[in-house]
């Protein structure tokens, strides 16, 4: 297979939307702008300085920057956040009218979006997701908690950086584990096994016969270019009625201003190990299985990040081969497989976390993959280390449709059953659902006719705060640090 | 900000300025209990300048005085007094609402034996017809609001306590817009005329509220004189109809499959029947019916009022309302469990009582706390400030329900320990809690966050007490997966040439219709229709699950079916669709003809075409 011919404009992209830092912590800031002029300079700064990552950089960049003590950064901005850097209305119309989700902002959308009611609500979120608060995101990557401080501290000594205000308080996630290869999040669950590749991005499938998927369209995650289904929303730009002159500065509409850019939603999920342990070893007694059979008929993988194989009752002998370089080594178990060969669910059930979110080559209906590049970090020890302290997922999911995707995976797969495969559990997403009815159940087909069913859930996570996050391009971040009046 | 102790020593504060700070205050759920807490230490007895008219009719003859003294009580031991002293204080504000209201709230006096014959016919209710009459009553109410994924949780409430007086008197389906009009109106009337009319002037509130009554009272006295004997054909066919609506409610089955209501009689039928006559009764027709008519007006605003305010205050953070879901939950469950349930409700109750005020007038000078009220004074009693003190002026949220809530809803009649009598207490409490229970269990339930703020739209009350909206969310998807779409368009003119155009492009174009919309899997039915002369051509589908989430594939998949239909239609979108799927998602949204009050009725409401698809798959395809 002859490799897709490289993405053109790469270096104008941010590079956390495309490919991950290979690193061990991040830290977010969510901020909010108090100065817009100073935030601006801020801005302008960063970009002078060279610190915001592009997707041209590769490792030995990254590396390179280290060694000057910048970590890698990328920066996005709420919906309310380039209004207060008063980048100019009929750029905001444009997105009013593209990118509903992103305008209205995560917070009024989180109940029938996001399936976040209960303790999840959106009015019980964490302060510094409150939409009059956050503004901007910005997020960096290093190897260890002494960069991240000192990288901290660089950055707040920019110019501008008081036009800010919530740097006192960083949103830091850590892997568990220093080994590179064998990361897993809490729950126990193996992670960053795969993820999207996109066309001129990533090399394409690694055999004609891997069951991989394919590549995606670049404008499934970069605006500007057309999508798997080959369409580009954001290439005819039609920002509604023109602006009226009597209220309004006029400013014409660079369509460049879109392009290159993503979305990007930052979630905070806390998650309850006692109680998903609990709930574990309470069904590994009832059914007389081991733990680790419950885990991963729950996830639809083994603990070692194998895929659960129909009719199997234990992880098998052979681990898979586990790597976190790229082009991914090939593994069935791993990343080749479509569950064309599980019809049934009898190894991967339809409810498990795993077929939820990404069904392959399921008869989804309508049939339309929606990927999302999966960017997150645990937060918080290990359970066996401190279980009295808080721990999750800071969550940081890119695309190029919030609605159409991030949305979409939450509310329609896993809030609710998929349409089209024939699962006839009625239980949420078993790791993330909002289980507000402890009766639903989760069917786990076996051979023959013979089901296990799981009943009982609780909501095994709690999202703390979800944010909607546009990441421009480049050269679209010249535009918003110039944009609005000049710095007094 | 005008402090408390400022306000009470008149520092500085002109009359008029004094009421709308007050007002302010009163409007102000945590601003109230401050007051009351600072009140119960500084001030027991507040005199403040109103703003309302001393005449009690427009017909009186005395002359107006305005900026007359009113009272404000807010210790327990003082409106206890005002409420059990009927020598010194008479609820005659009630008097400019006509029509029964004599029969609120009252403890002792001259009506006591209104009151007794009332209770008897209430107290003669089983708790379980009552439960009964309470789920059927829900299940009506909620028909409508349940369709939308958002809802209005006071309208659901006023509905429900609606349906149920309905049911319970024996009033005909037809007579609930009726009832509807006249339990608005003199809610707001009682609201007004309780507090509101101390600060506000709408002159026009009381005329309605007692024409809503009149016309309520004329239909109770007419179904009284109905159920006792039918004179001529006209009456025979409309009691023939109430029948018939009453073998419906007696058919009512629980979920257990009982029929709990099999030998129900609804109160005007048995008044009517077991007096005989008004003789035997003892009371005129009339008066019978003012007695009906004061126990409804005295439930339904309660009922909505307490239902609205037991979910607000759920919603104060994560725990109480998962706790509440939770004690919800266990309700449904066992059918008995609702005790626990019950308990919450009484604790957002204290904190907020449903009547949270009651007015009084003097009949003599009265002495408060070292204090003199002179004869033919105003007196507000503000239980709120008398529920806030058993807790010492806390605002926690504490469940249960203690003696001294008697101020929230009276104790039954005869029940030791409660300082005020309500007769009405045993009907509406389990009414309250089984519609509180719905409501938690709805799934997705969540309030609606205002898109600026990110705040939570809360229970929005005029004058600190009377409910008119709390907006609340839930996934309507869960219990009814199926939409309906029906886009209008106009066909262009000349007509007869367009729309013989578009029923061509429909029969060339109808197997590539066909496909398509098997191909989506998620379209159940579909069908074009011209109407009003072939100058509108409607689209009829029922699609499953939420236009949003799949109107793009929709638009990029099954558009282009559109561009060809497009050229006939008025306005249509920019073409083709493909190109232009923004523009014709906004084209179907404007044309969608939603339907009549948004109901919609699915017989296999949880049922998507994909789940039929998956059952059938082996003997069909």
């Amino acid at each position: 297979m002859t490799a897709a011919a490289e993405f053109k404009q790469k270096a104008d992209v941010q590079r956390l939307v495309t490919y991950a830092y290979d690193q061990n912590c991040s830290r977010h800031f969510v901020l909010e702008v108090k100065h817009a002029a100073n935030a601006r300079a801020f801005l302008a700064g960063l970009l002078d300085l060279g610190l915001i990552t592009g997707a041209s950089a590769d490792s030995a960049d990254v590396a390179a920057r280290k060694s000057r003590g910048c970590c890698p950064a990328n920066i996005g901005f709420t919906y309310r956040g380039l209004q207060k850097l008063q980048l100019p209305l009929p750029y905001l119309l444009v997105f009013r009218e593209k990118a509903a989700a992103f305008a209205e902002g995560a917070g009024p959308r989180a109940a029938q979006r996001l399936a976040d009611t209960g303790a999840s609500a959106a009015e019980w979120w964490d302060a510094c997701f409150r939409p009059d608060r956050a503004h901007v995101l910005l997020s960096f990557y290093a190897d260890g908690q002494g960069e991240l401080e000192g990288f901290t501290l660089a950055l707040r000594q920019i110019p501008g950086a008081d036009g800010l205000d919530g740097w006192g308080a960083a949103l830091d996630g850590c892997h568990l584990g220093a080994d590179k290869d064998r990361r897993t999040v809490h729950f126990g669950l193996r992670d960053g096994i795969s993820n999207p590749r996109i066309n001129g991005f990533h090399a394409g499938k690694p055999e004609a016969q891997s069951k991989q998927p394919d590549p995606h369209a670049a404008g499934e995650f970069v605006l500007g270019y057309p999508n798997d289904k080959e369409f580009n929303p954001w290439l005819l730009l039609n920002p509604g009625p023109a602006p009226n002159p009597w209220l309004l500065p006029t400013a014409r509409i660079d369509a460049a201003f879109f392009r290159n850019g993503s979305f990007a939603a930052l979630r905070k999920i806390e998650q309850d190990e006692a109680e998903f342990r609990k709930f574990v070893s309470a069904w590994a007694t009832r059914l007389g299985v081991g733990e680790e059979y419950v885990r991963a008929k729950l996830a639809g993988r083994w603990d070692d990040g194998s895929v659960v194989r129909p009719d199997e009752e234990a992880a098998p002998a052979q681990a898979p081969a586990y790597a976190q370089e790229a082009p991914p080594k090939q593994d069935e178990r791993l990343n080749d497989f479509d569950f064309s060969d599980d019809p049934q669910g009898r190894g991967c059930p339809f409810g498990a976390h795993i077929r939820r979110m990404n069904p392959r080559a399921d008869g989804i209906v309508p049939f339309r993959r929606r990927p999302l590049m999966r960017r997150g970090m645990p937060y918080g020890p290990r359970f066996d280390a401190a279980p009295e302290q808080k721990r999750g997922l800071l969550g940081l999911f890119f695309c190029a449709s919030l609605e159409d995707q991030f949305e979409h995976l939450l509310a329609q797969w896993g809030d609710a059953n998929p349409m089209g495969p024939d699962n006839c559990g009625n239980a949420k997403d078993p790791l993330i659902g909002r289980h507000e009815d402890a009766h639903t159940v989760f069917d786990i087909p076996l051979r023959g006719e013979r089901l296990r069913q799981l009943d009982g859930f609780r909501p095994f996570t709690t999202t703390r705060g979800t944010l909607y996050a546009f990441y421009p391009g480049l050269s679209a971040l010249r535009t918003i640090a110039s944009s609005g009046a000049p710095v007094r | 900000m005008v402090e408390f102790r400022d306000f009470l020593l008149a520092k500085d504060i002109r009359p008029y300025e004094a009421n709308r700070i007050l007002l302010r205050w009163l409007s102000d759920d945590a601003k109230r209990a401050e007051l009351y807490k600072h009140l119960a230490s500084h001030c027991p007895l507040l005199k403040f300048q109103s703003r309302a008219d001393t005449r009690r009719r427009w017909t009186d003859d005395t002359d107006s005085v305005f900026h007359q003294d009113v009272y404000l009580l807010s210790k327990s031991e003082h409106i206890v007094r005002a409420l059990t002293e009927p020598a010194n204080f008479s609820n005659a504000p009630y008097e400019a609402l006509g029509s029964g209201t004599f029969m609120l709230a009252l403890d002792g006096g001259d009506h006591q034996p209104q009151r007794d014959f009332a209770d008897a016919y209430l107290r003669s209710l089983k708790p379980a017809t009552i439960a009964a009459l309470a789920e059927a009553a829900f299940f009506a109410a909620a028909v409508l609001p349940l369709k939308q994924r958002q809802f209005d949780l006071v309208e659901l409430a006023e509905q429900a306590a609606l349906r149920f007086m309905g049911f319970l008197f024996g009033f005909a389906q037809a007579d609930h817009t009726l009832l509807e009009s006249s339990m608005r109106a003199a809610y707001l009337g009682l609201n007004y005329q309780i507090l509101g009319r101390h600060f506000v002037t709408e002159p026009g509130i009381l005329p309605e509220a007692e024409k809503g009554m009149g016309a309520l009272l004329q239909k109770a006295a007419h179904l009284l004189d109905l159920y006792r004997a039918q004179i001529g054909r006209e009456q025979a066919d409309e009691l023939e109809s109430i029948d018939a609506e009453l073998k419906d409610i007696r058919g009512y089955r629980n979920r257990s499959g009982e029929r709990p209501l099999a030998d129900f009689a609804p109160l005007l039928r048995r008044i009517a029947t077991q007096s005989g006559s008004d003789a035997a009764s003892g009371y005129s027709g009339t008066e019978l019916a003012v007695v009906v008519v004061g126990l409804i007006t005295g439930t339904i605003g309660n009922v909505q009022a307490s239902v609205a305010i037991a979910i607000n205050e759920f919603f104060r953070d994560s725990k109480t309302f998962e706790q509440a879901r939770e004690a919800a939950g266990k309700a449904w469950l066992d059918g008995a469990g609702a005790e626990e349930l019950e308990a919450l409700v009484w604790g957002a109750l204290r904190l907020n009582p449903p009547v949270a005020f009651l007015p009084r007038k003097t009949i003599s000078n009265v002495n408060i706390d070292g204090r003199a009220i002179p004869a033919g004074s105003t007196v507000i009693l503000g239980m709120g400030g008398a529920t806030l003190e058993a807790s010492n002026y806390s605002t926690q949220f504490l469940p249960g329900r203690k003696p001294h809530d008697s101020l929230i809803f009276g104790g039954a009649p005869g029940a030791p320990g409660y300082a005020h009598q309500c007769i009405g207490q045993h009907l509406a409490m389990p009414l309250i809690t089984h519609i509180v229970r719905q409501v938690l269990l709805l799934p997705g339930l969540a309030q609606c966050l205002d898109p600026l703020s990110g705040e939570p739209l809360r229970l929005e009350k005029l004058w600190g007490f009377n409910c008119r909206k709390y907006p609340l969310q839930f996934n309507r998807f869960e219990i009814l997966r199926q939409s309906p779409l029906n886009v209008v368009m106009r066909v262009k003119t000349p007509v007869s040439v367009h729309a013989e155009e578009l029923k061509k492009v429909i029969k060339y174009g109808a197997p590539r219709i066909e496909k398509k919309l098997r191909d989506a899997r998620h379209v159940h039915f579909a069908w074009f229709e011209f109407i009003e002369n072939d100058t509108k051509l409607v689209l009829h589908t029922v699609y499953d699950r939420d236009f949003d989430a799949y109107i793009e594939h929709f638009a990029l998949e099954i558009g282009s079916l559109f561009d060809r239909l497009f050229e006939h239609i008025q306005d249509a979108p920019p073409l083709p669709v493909k190109k232009y799927p923004k523009e014709f998602i906004d084209t179907i949204r404007r044309y969608d003809a939603p339907p009549v009050g948004g109901y919609f009725f699915s017989a296999y409401s949880r049922v998507e075409v994909a789940m039929i698809a998956n059952a059938f798959r082996e003997e069909g395809e």
